[in-house]
């Protein structure tokens, strides 16, 4: 069969159908302007904090002119005992944040609705580079280790660099074992939960402090 | 030539294009508005080259391959997915079905294929021009159209040609 013949005919139908012109300008003009107008407060705001700092320096220089004993006893020793307390209170800081560094549960079934699930190359959510995002056409829980699976099978995935591959070749090479965790909804593109399949064993979203998907 | 120029002359092809290479409008705009954002921060660069319009494009195509690298859509069913085995229907909403069934198809080829296929049939430009504007070999030029233009015909039927791209 010959499609070439059909193929510009019907990309130029495609064309056809995009956004309107005057949508994309405006978009892009707000854009610029934001980032004009932020530039511009952002410079504002460091000019009026030079001048109010220069006003404050200036006029503690014009009020105490001359007295170097008071000076010299505030840079030496009292300095040294008011970093006393800071150094004091940081166990707080820490009991206090302790709560939300504990390990999420692993061994709940989080709900996880969302269309779109993460297969990942390498246990790390720290990275860019090494999972590839897929949309589905139905919730993404149930079938994200299976598609995972599909394309490390498919050679589209690999354990290393780039990770992910233009063009399949290497078909039949079999997958690693997997594991679904949950990424939570400030990580996930969707701004939701979303299912993130990793290479590894039972306890690697623990190690991940991600929970574990069960569902 | 100011960007602002450069918008009033040139956002028209570019938008046309974006459509064709993101494969629907919503991405379309997103991809270009990105782009153009981008561009204007070099603008003073950009706006001395002998075309612009050909970086800018490049810029988007580069987006565009960067971002479908990394995200790609599957339609999963617990069966083969018969989406390129679309019923051959003719009615007045042809259009609109020839539209979705090229985007499938299109959607589906690795994204360098994609640009390829689209610089060359919608753009017509010819393996070298492509190879220019890409920064790519001539011969990679051809293996990615050759390619790509394969799994087409692969995915396709006789009917599907005569109901969605005639």
């Amino acid at each position: 069969m010959n499609i070439d013949n059909e193929l510009s005919d019907a990309m130029h139908n495609l064309a056809s159908d995009s956004p309107a012109e005057a949508e994309v300008a405006a978009t892009v003009r707000a854009r610029i302007n934001r980032r004009h107008t932020f530039r511009r407060t952002a410079l504002a705001t460091v000019a009026a904090v030079a001048a109010v700092a220069a006003i404050v320096t200036t006029a503690s220089l014009l009020r105490s002119p001359a007295q170097p004993d008071q000076i010299q006893a505030a840079s030496t020793p009292e300095i040294l005992s008011s970093s006393a307390p800071v150094s004091v209170s940081a166990p707080p800081i820490q009991a206090s944040s302790a709560p939300v560094t504990t390990p999420p549960t692993t061994t709940g079934n989080p709900a996880v609705t969302g269309t779109s699930a993460r297969c990942y190359t390498t246990a790390d959510i720290g990275r860019t580079d090494n999972h590839l995002a897929i949309s589905f056409d139905v919730p993404a829980g149930p079938v994200a280790l299976e598609i995972c699976q599909q394309q490390w099978e498919e050679g589209t995935l690999s354990s290393t660099a780039p990770f992910i591959a233009d063009s399949p070749a290497a078909s039949g090479q079999s997958a690693p074992n997997l594991v679904a965790c949950v990424l939570p909804a400030d990580i996930s593109d969707e701004g939701t939960e979303e299912v993130a399949v990793f290479p590894g064993s039972d306890d690697t979203c623990a190690q991940l402090n991600l929970p574990r998907y069960t569902g | 030539m100011t960007f602002d120029e450069f918008l009033d002359t040139q956002l028209g092809s570019l938008t046309r294009y974006s459509r064709v290479l993101s494969g629907d409008r919503q991405s379309a705009h997103d991809l270009l508005a990105d782009t153009l954002v981008a561009a204007s921060k070099r603008w003073d660069k950009i706006g001395q080259l002998e075309l612009p319009l050909a970086y800018v494009r490049r810029m988007l195509t580069n987006r565009h391959i960067d971002l479908t690298r990394r995200r790609r859509t599957i339609r999963w069913a617990h069966k083969p997915p018969a989406d390129h085995q679309l019923p051959a229907v003719l009615d007045d909403t042809n259009a609109v079905h020839q539209r979705g069934f090229l985007d499938g198809l299109l959607r589906d080829l690795p994204a360098p294929q994609r640009a390829a296929l689209v610089y060359r049939f919608y753009l017509g430009l010819s393996d070298e021009e492509i190879a220019k504007e890409l920064g790519m070999k001539v011969g990679s030029v051809r293996s990615a159209i050759s390619r790509g233009l394969a799994t087409l015909r692969t995915r396709t039927t006789a009917q599907d040609i005569r109901t969605y791209l005639q």
